[in-house]
């Protein structure tokens, strides 16, 4: 299948050169942007210093409005693999096995303005909607799945394919969307060890694993399984409220079904199964602002369908069962005396968190510019509470502005936890970083 | 010399005296109310070009497109450099207790709710800070002082008033008498030193080429200099459009965010 990765690339390119040169009479209301990165990490433990990261970015974006009543838009991404795909001498002989890059249609949609209705617009291909009015962290955006695999952007979202209706009625904006068919989300690298971890905390004391399957079941793309949601949103009293439903799948898979099955006196055998639970989402959203302080509030309440947790063992069968729970972010943000800008957000629930026992974090964000604004100064810093269990996260940043739609960014971030809590998965984690972003 | 002639004269030099005897009559804040309210346009559409020029001549550029409607509705659309290209800026009830302000981030198919703080932020890296874009009236949060003409202008001085949440405590403004639209201002802070205040000069704004558009004067370029910084953003208007009847709708989110 890679090997056609390349014809597959060349061909995009050459349909758009195509598509670029037939359009060329109308290419006055089309543009084309894009951005080159180059993002180049590593380990900051002391000892390995592993490069952890090393990926060369080109995104282009083509937007066209040919007339007041419709656009296109489109993303490609092309993205180097961190470093060479070889694992034998046959690869040596494979260009995109050495050279490795991965093809990503990021977005691809079309807007309808005015239609059926001229308050009515509608937006139809891979897209990303947005919902939510905190910073980042929202609990009711729940159309597309969660992006787990860039750690530096943890909680991003992968547009999928879908159709979006808005209607504007005066001062209220109705929407609704209908998603085909379930994504799930793209987990971390440390997910197959995350789940060993998991299963090696049920095994009785001097049992070892010596064999694992899991099963991972995605729900059927049928049209009963398709994804709806709608949301009302209006300004009262200078306040921006909205309400959303959402009904749907979880985009991070439950890990439903444990079993270990004991093959001699010291070793045992796993069978887990994973699914993706039914969910209905009610979605509550306000932000505005009072004596110049911005607030926000995102009240999401989870109602799950089969989403428990079985783990059958010799010593018995445990059923953890997950009932309706709600997750919400509250924050405020303010430009303070000399452009120090802080954002701060109480998160109650984690990305991945289901269930009654939720974490609650802390998220703190101050800005400063300097140097005539070509230097950005940021420190982010994220503390979890978790049932009296504590962790920590400094993350200090320096962007560099060397010239217009240029950035060289430089941070790293430093992790630390209480056995039991989230960010103690993470304590190894530790990195610095150098980033380049050239815009076009 | 006959009767006509000296009628002629005498109509003249009253047509020459009047205005001056008037402007002579006027008091500051009917001076900062004037100009306000003669140059104040239904709409307004225009295309801003900045250059950024810092203390050792360099220059960066910006461009947006702007849109106005009445005194409460501003909208700005970002066109370049292209990692701001397609940002966009809208503010409703300007200048109330009401006031919204929200801003379209394409990379994140957003719109955030902007708080109030972020007002007196610099406006695209540039001297400008947002609450200067597009913002016509001095009036709401300055009481004005008649000082003596200068070159053929009126000065005024601005005292912040109490209730104002302005950035700055004073400014001076100098005001064409023709045009009556400010051409100067020096835009001053309190300072505190050894527990005595003082006023800072802190930017300068000029206003040139002051130009008749449909029944209005305006400037087409507006040079905002930050004295501390030995910074200044030169602003160039074109593409200037006045009653131009801007619908309404473009200053809502669905507007914003296309």
């Amino acid at each position: 299948m890679k090997r056609d990765k390349p014809i597959l690339c060349l061909c995009l390119l050459l349909s758009l050169g195509l598509i670029l040169s037939l359009a060329a009479p109308t290419l006055a209301a089309a543009s084309i942007n894009g951005e080159i990165k180059l993002d180049e990490r590593a380990y900051a433990d002391g000892s390995s210093n592993q490069i952890s990261w090393n990926r060369a970015e080109f995104k282009l974006k083509v937007a066209s409005e040919l007339s007041g009543q419709a656009a296109g838009y489109a993303e490609l991404k092309l993205r180097t693999a961190d470093g060479p795909d070889v694992s034998s001498l046959a690869d040596l002989a494979s260009k995109s096995k050495v050279s490795a890059y991965s093809l990503e249609l990021r977005e691809a949609y079309i807007d309808i303005f005015g239609f059926p209705l001229s308050n009515l617009d509608i937006r139809a291909g891979k897209q990303r909607i947005a919902w939510g009015t905190a910073d980042k962290l929202n609990p009711t955006d729940n159309l597309n799945p969660y992006d787990f695999t860039d750690f530096l952007d943890f909680g991003e979202k992968i547009p999928t394919n879908a159709m979006k209706l808005t209607g504007y009625f005066d001062n209220t904006t109705l929407t609704l969307a209908s998603l085909p068919v379930f994504t799930p989300a793209a987990m971390p690298s440390t997910f197959d060890s995350s789940i060993n971890g998991y299963i090696n905390a049920y095994l009785p004391a001097g049992m070892t694993l010596v064999s694992s399957e899991s099963q991972l079941t995605l729900p059927n793309a049928t049209l009963g399984n398709s994804m709806y949601a709608l949301k009302l949103a209006r300004t009262i009293w200078g306040q921006d409220i909205s309400i959303s439903y959402f009904k749907g799948y979880d985009s991070v898979p439950n890990l439903s079904n444990l079993t270990l099955t004991a093959v001699s006196a010291t070793q045992m055998a796993s069978a887990l199964t994973m699914t993706y639970p039914e969910i209905q989402v009610l979605g509550y959203d306000l932000a505005g602002s009072f004596n110049d302080i911005g607030y926000w509030l995102e009240v999401a309440s989870f109602t799950p369908d089969q989403a428990d947790q079985t783990v059958i063992s010799p010593a018995g069968t445990t059923t953890t069962e997950v009932g309706q729970y709600t997750k919400y972010t509250v924050g405020w943000d303010y430009t303070f005396t000399y452009d120090i800008y802080v954002n701060q957000q109480w998160m109650h629930g984690f990305f991945d968190e289901r269930g009654s026992t939720l974490s609650d974090f802390l998220i703190t964000r101050i800005e400063k510019k300097v140097m005539d604004d070509d230097v950005l100064l940021a420190l982010n810093w994220l503390a979890e509470y978790n049932n009296g269990v504590v962790g920590n996260m400094f993350g200090p940043k320096v962007s560099f502005y060397p010239a217009d739609a240029t950035e060289i960014e430089l941070g790293g971030f430093n992790i630390t936890g209480a056995a039991g809590s989230t960010l103690s998965t993470w304590a190894n984690l530790d990195q610095v970083y150098l980033r380049f972003k050239y815009s076009f | 010399m006959n009767i006509r002639t000296i009628i002629t004269g005498l109509l003249l030099l009253t047509a020459l005296i009047c205005p001056a005897l008037a402007a002579k009559e006027l008091s500051g804040q009917e001076i900062l109310d004037k100009s306000q309210k003669l140059n104040e346009a239904d709409s307004r559409a225009a295309s801003m070009e900045m250059k950024l020029i810092d203390k050792d001549g360099e220059v960066s550029k910006r461009e947006v497109r702007f849109w106005s409607k009445g005194e409460d509705k501003r909208l700005i659309k970002f066109l370049s450099p292209a990692d701001v290209k397609g940002v966009g800026f809208l503010i409703l009830n300007a200048d109330s207790d009401d006031e919204m302000m929200y801003l379209y981030l394409p990379a994140f198919k957003k719109i955030r709710r902007i708080s109030g703080s972020a007002k007196s932020g610099s406006f695209m890296g540039s001297d400008f800070s947002y609450d200067e874009i597009g913002s016509t009236g001095y009036n709401d949060d300055y009481k004005a002082e008649r000082l003596d003409d200068e070159n053929g202008q009126f000065k005024l001085k601005l005292s912040r008033k109490d209730k104002s949440d302005a950035e700055y405590e004073q400014l001076i403004m100098w005001v064409s008498q023709e045009a009556f639209v400010p051409t100067r201002v020096e835009m001053y802070k309190e300072k505190k030193r050894s527990g005595k205040a003082y006023l800072e000069l802190r930017k300068v704004m000029t206003a040139e080429k002051i130009t008749k558009t449909g029944k209005y004067w305006m400037p087409f370029s507006i040079t905002m200099e930050d004295v501390k910084k030995g910074h200044k953003t030169v602003l160039t208007m074109s593409n200037v459009k006045v009653d131009d009847d801007v619908p309404d709708d473009y200053f809502t989110q669905r507007y914003l965010q296309r």
